[in-house]
């Protein structure tokens, strides 16, 4: 029992350390992910305030109902971006595998790919973390009335936010090794999940198959908890309905994310499709 | 192997289109093999769009949500956006490419015009922008009920072209320093949100507070957006139409000219050290 957690462990360690590699291989990456919502925010409220004038932030109050829109914004353009991330770069790296020619080498390992795979994640969590803590640090310790105790709660239901989008991208991997073409499939998915979770705007000014669509995606209900802590200072309560739907679609994500990889896999072991791309 | 010494121009002339074609053929093929990447742009578009219409609509009061000049600005910001992508990742992104695949080398070894071989890209993105243009015109009129109208649409053909031009050679003077950085993703992602809000992409700089319109007049692309909108929505340019339009013609052929040499330079050092292939 001891050996087979250490050889879990080991598995684990080594998929971090070689996905952390490539990752700070290119630092100026962790960088942008940092800069880039500060950028979408300045983007928008620039637009925003040229376009609105005079009643620019009155107006962004009514239609929000709160007027720090550099807050509002902020922490919806770096959720959209830890979302990318997870979305991307998780299916990414499998599919890479793919294109060094490393991906069969896997399944002739005694680990399981289905641990492989899902290590991944780790990695790709820790960039994203940094990310957000990077962007919203600064900002946070600069706004008045935040306690350490919203915080931590903002960091659990990001914890629990990154599952599904774990699925999802679980999901975009499975898709784009059959398809062979990634980045289409992925735009996609990505445009779809990214416009209906309402990161940069309330989900209530959506057209209305958008609005029923946010209902079924995780990322939308995490925004919506995240911002209500940090934007609208609300007490968070473990039984908001948010919450509960949150923690059942980021577990039914993963659980599908993992039965469709599982499908793709035991067809291309079947048909000799693992290593054609 | 041919040389360029001791040519014709009717035959240096031809050699280019010869080159400019064998690039673009290699590009068009490159883009149509993968026909997911057309139906996933058909489909995205109109929700980038919204994606990035519905925060800006936010500063204003809901009863102006459906006043068609903010449609209009969008429509010609959208499009103008594709034309600064343009500059940061057509050739740059096409020196990588080329790089990832390990055929660098072997077209560096050719004596084709260096801006030429990768312009092949520009030209898939040319074709892109005009079904940009139709689809998201039907986009604007079926989603949000505004029609886009062209006021003079010889000089906006013009003021397109011009501005594709300059990224073709901004793209020219970025590719070369992505020979020396390897990975410039995240420089051209910066870049982009820095242009696209100090150019007036989608909105016009008079409107900025003045000492940030400083900036904003150091920008070429600040020229091309306005020459492109007083084309086509009639809006007021910041210089006289006609004077901006030679502008515009002087500076994509400076940038055309300083991209050619900055690519040329970059190579034979890059040439020297042995760090052609590498990235």
């Amino acid at each position: 029992m001891k050996r087979r957690i250490v050889n879990f462990l080991l598995a684990v360690y080594a998929v971090y350390v070689k996905e952390m590699k490539l990752w700070l291989r290119y630092p100026t990456w962790i960088l942008t992910f940092i800069a880039l919502p500060y950028m979408v925010t300045g983007l928008f409220s620039g637009v925003g305030y040229v376009i609105g004038g005079a009643n620019a932030v009155q107006n962004f109050m009514e239609n929000t109902g709160t007027s720090n829109f550099f807050l509002f914004s902020l922490v919806g353009s770096s959720l959209f971006m830890i979302s990318t991330i997870i979305m991307e770069d998780v299916g990414n790296s499998i599919r890479a595998e793919q294109l060094r020619g490393t991906f069969e080498l896997h399944y002739l390992t005694p680990t399981s790919t289905a641990l492989i795979w899902t290590a991944h994640i780790l990695p790709h969590s820790t960039i994203s973390l940094i990310t957000i803590a990077g962007t919203l640090i600064p900002v946070l310790a600069l706004t008045e009335g935040l306690n350490p105790l919203s915080i931590a709660e903002t960091f659990l239901i990001l914890i629990i936010a990154l599952v599904p989008l774990f699925g999802i991208s679980l999901i975009i991997a499975a898709l784009t090794v059959r398809f062979k073409e990634p980045w289409a499939v992925v735009q996609v998915i990505r445009a779809l999940v990214s416009v209906a979770s309402g990161f940069f705007y309330p989900i209530y000014i959506l057209p209305e198959w958008l609005q029923i669509l946010s209902l079924a995606l995780p990322t939308a209900h995490a925004v919506e908890l995240i911002r209500a802590i940090l934007v609208y200072m609300r007490e968070f309560i473990l039984s908001d309905y948010r919450f509960s739907l949150l923690v059942v679609l980021s577990l039914a994500y993963l659980i599908v994310g993992l039965k469709v990889f599982g499908r793709w896999e035991d067809h291309a072991r079947k048909t000799g499709n693992l290593s054609k791309y | 192997m041919r040389g360029r010494l001791g040519t014709s121009l009717s035959t240096r002339i031809r050699y280019m289109v010869l080159e400019l074609y064998a690039s673009a053929y290699n590009a068009i093929k490159t883009y149509v093999r993968y026909p997911m990447w057309i139906i996933s742009d058909l489909l995205s578009t109109p929700l980038w769009l919204i994606m990035i219409m519905l925060p800006i609509l936010l500063f204003l009061p809901k009863g102006e949500w459906n006043n068609p000049d903010v449609y209009r600005h969008f429509y010609w910001g959208m499009i103008f956006w594709q034309i600064v992508s343009m500059a940061l990742w057509s050739i740059g992104f096409a020196i990588r490419r080329e790089q990832q695949m390990g055929t660098i080398e072997p077209l560096f070894l050719t004596n084709a015009n260096r801006i030429i071989i990768f312009a092949g890209r520009v030209i898939v993105m040319g074709i892109d922008l005009v079904i940009s243009m139709i689809y998201l015109t039907f986009i604007m009129a079926a989603f949000f009920g505004v029609n886009i109208s062209i006021e003079k649409p010889a000089l906006l053909a013009l003021g397109l072209v011009l501005s594709m031009l300059m990224s073709l050679g901004f793209g020219a003077i970025y590719g070369s320093l992505v020979i020396k950085l390897k990975e410039a993703s995240a420089l051209s992602n910066i870049l982009q949100f820095i242009i696209l809000g100090l150019a007036g992409v989608f909105f016009p700089v008079t409107k900025l507070p003045e000492n940030v319109r400083i900036f904003s007049y150091a920008i070429p692309y600040t020229y091309c957006i306005d020459i492109v909108r007083y084309a086509a929505m009639g809006s007021k340019t910041l210089l006289d139409p006609a004077l901006e339009l030679l502008m515009v013609l002087v500076m994509a052929l400076v940038f055309l000219a300083v991209g050619y040499l900055a690519l040329i330079k970059v190579e034979e050092n890059a040439k020297k050290t042995g760090h052609i292939g590498t990235y």
